[in-house]
């Protein structure tokens, strides 16, 4: 989006605003003043011998507004205004088109998976009542599936804050497996809060108990941190003046907070990301490019909502992509259900539909086209991505 | 094994000076019996100096090779007060073999507060710090012989310790820190491996314990 023309543009609006806004009030300022002495004039206590003629005040009074001439001043700057305004909502609808129904496609609107979208990010976000209240409201009892889950996450971020870490502790060691599974070295992260806080509130005695009980299993996991967390047991209660003074910064509960979030999720089977912000953000990025296209298409007579796959790419950045995509290296086609991705006995991957070309429709053999092996549709395998 | 290219056996050597240098070796290990023996064997000339202080030696020798680092310190301090003053390195690697001790007589609690009041001021400095941690990481283990920082409990280390303890005393004593045996055999087998690549062969690498079982 041209962002840059539409400021240059705004900037001169304002810029000619303020030159009519300060004309104006210089104008009604003069006209204010003329009238004001004129007023002075008449309300003066005369001298008898001179009467004062109001007639002749108000008259040299008019004389002088049809000098200043004010119509004319104001409607100058104005003018000048309305141009600039003129010119800047052209500008606005030339290139921020503001219908938006150019750029989506007419497919099934499901109500009940939106309602559900929308419920869930609620109880994402921690606001259980608003989620209830829509899933009440549009009956779709089946919604509250992930509810009671959310709700267990929000209860020990909540307590995390608090800096209490016991809900978190439990959550952790009741799915211990799972986290090691997935790589996870999170309960020794909350294990290390909590023995740094009985480092800093406890006896030398509790530091120590703490650590054979809670972090001697992780030893032989993690053998560079763990010789660390143990040398912080020279410095018990004055961990501030230490070399390990770092471990005190609240950035370690943070990322420990964020870090439990994110691996709650995946245990879940959900992302960490919301899938209603990163529906719109996505959305919004690819709008432009899908606006013009439909402009260009219209032009051209041609129906962008017909074509199976868009001519131009819509690029989003790698925040929104989530599964792997394949590229047939001969047909140059993307994967899909009806042109899935082959894996060759010699463990190159072709589409469906080149193989069934090289195959002359699984009537021969034929050559892998990246080495000199043989192969027959039989013996080529879908793969799943 | 091979004989070398070069002719060696012509090169006369004095029995005197053979018996000097096993003899300064006996002393530099405080093998004070075996010394006795040596001269009453030999008839080597006795050097007094060397004697006078193989006693106390010994047993700051023996006091470090058991552990007992507290013992060491302060015969070491009695026999030369600024040594450990002097080395750093040294008088870390002395009181963290009492830490050691400390941990394997189970004595925790002993232990952690012996190394916030007697390490922790290591602790200032970076080069000292990792060799800390693993220290205090023994605290961790309920069988501190099977932990990764095992080694730290072996005799190795602590024979690594009375060793440079022994090498600063005697450098302290205007003594050679190293015997000249010692830098002979370490002579003789850097001159055996350049020959060896001299001559182009392909063996293995010269090795001093093939050398003298040949």
């Amino acid at each position: 989006m041209e962002l840059s023309s539409i400021k240059d543009a705004f900037d001169r609006v304002t810029k000619k605003q303020k030159i009519s806004s300060s004309k104006s009030q210089e104008v009604v300022d003069q006209v204010g003043r003329e009238i004001e002495q004129a007023l002075a004039t008449i309300q003066s206590p005369h001298d008898p011998s001179s009467p004062v003629d109001q007639k002749s005040a108000l008259t040299e009074l008019k004389f002088k507004l049809n000098a200043i001439g004010s119509l004319q001043q104001l409607e100058g700057s104005n003018k000048e205004l309305n141009i600039s305004l003129t010119k800047y909502q052209k500008l606005l609808e030339k290139l921020l088109n503001p219908d938006i129904s150019k750029a989506y496609r007419n497919v099934d609107f499901d109500t009940h998976i939106v309602d559900q979208i929308i419920a869930n990010h609620f109880y994402r976000q921690g606001l259980f009542d608003l989620g209830d209240s829509i899933i009440n409201e549009a009956g779709e009892p089946d919604a509250a599936a992930l509810r009671s889950q959310f709700l267990e996450m929000h209860q020990i971020i909540g307590a995390m804050r608090e800096r209490n870490l016991q809900p978190a502790l439990t959550w952790v060691s009741a799915n211990r497996e799972k986290l090691v599974q997935i790589g996870s070295n999170l309960e020794l992260k909350i294990h290390t809060l909590q023995f740094v806080e009985v480092l800093q509130n406890g006896t030398r005695a509790d530091a120590l108990k703490y650590a054979r009980t809670y972090l001697a299993p992780f030893a032989s996991l993690n053998k560079g941190e763990f010789p660390k967390l143990m040398g912080c047991l020279l410095y018990a209660g004055r961990l501030e003046s230490s070399p390990y003074s770092e471990l005190l910064s609240p950035i370690h509960w943070e990322m420990t907070t964020e870090e439990l979030a994110r691996q709650f999720c995946t245990l879940l089977g959900q992302s960490y990301e919301n899938p209603l912000s990163v529906a719109v953000a996505a959305g919004v990025e690819g709008l432009p490019i899908l606006l013009k296209l439909a402009n260009v298409m219209a032009a051209k007579k041609q129906e962008w909502q017909e074509m199976k796959q868009l001519p131009v790419p819509v690029e989003l950045g790698k925040e929104f992509q989530f599964h792997s995509i394949f590229v047939c290296p001969v047909s140059r086609d993307q994967g899909s259900e009806e042109n899935p991705p082959m894996l060759l006995p010699c463990l190159h991957v072709l589409c469906k539909q080149s193989i069934m070309k090289l195959s002359k429709n699984s009537t021969r053999t034929f050559k892998c086209p990246y080495c000199p092996a043989e192969a027959t549709v039989a013996n080529c395998k879908q793969l799943y991505f | 094994m091979d004989l070398d290219p070069r002719q060696y056996e012509n090169l006369a050597v004095n029995d005197n000076d053979i018996h000097n240098i096993v003899l300064s070796y006996l002393i530099h290990n405080c093998y004070k019996e075996s010394v006795e023996s040596f001269i009453a064997c030999t008839g080597a000339k006795q050097p007094t100096d060397y004697l006078e202080d193989m006693d106390k030696r010994k047993r700051i020798f023996h006091f470090a090779l058991e552990g007992n680092a507290l013992k060491a310190i302060e015969l070491t301090e009695q026999l030369a007060k600024d040594i450990l003053e002097n080395n750093k390195d040294l008088q870390f690697d002395l009181l963290s073999l009492h830490f050691v001790e400390l941990v394997c007589s189970r004595k925790c609690t002993e232990a952690l507060e012996f190394a916030q009041t007697k390490l922790g001021p290591f602790g200032k400095e970076p080069k000292y710090m990792e060799k800390l941690e693993d220290f205090m990481a023994l605290l961790a283990y309920k069988e501190p012989e099977k932990s990764p920082m095992f080694h730290l409990l072996s005799l190795e280390y602590r024979q690594q310790v009375a060793d440079s303890l022994n090498r600063a005393i005697l450098a302290h004593l205007n003594l050679p820190s190293y015997t000249a045996m010692e830098r002979l055999i370490q002579q003789a087998t850097v001159v055996r491996q350049c020959l060896s690549q001299e001559a182009g062969k392909d063996g293995p690498p010269f090795s001093l314990k093939d050398f003298l079982k040949s």
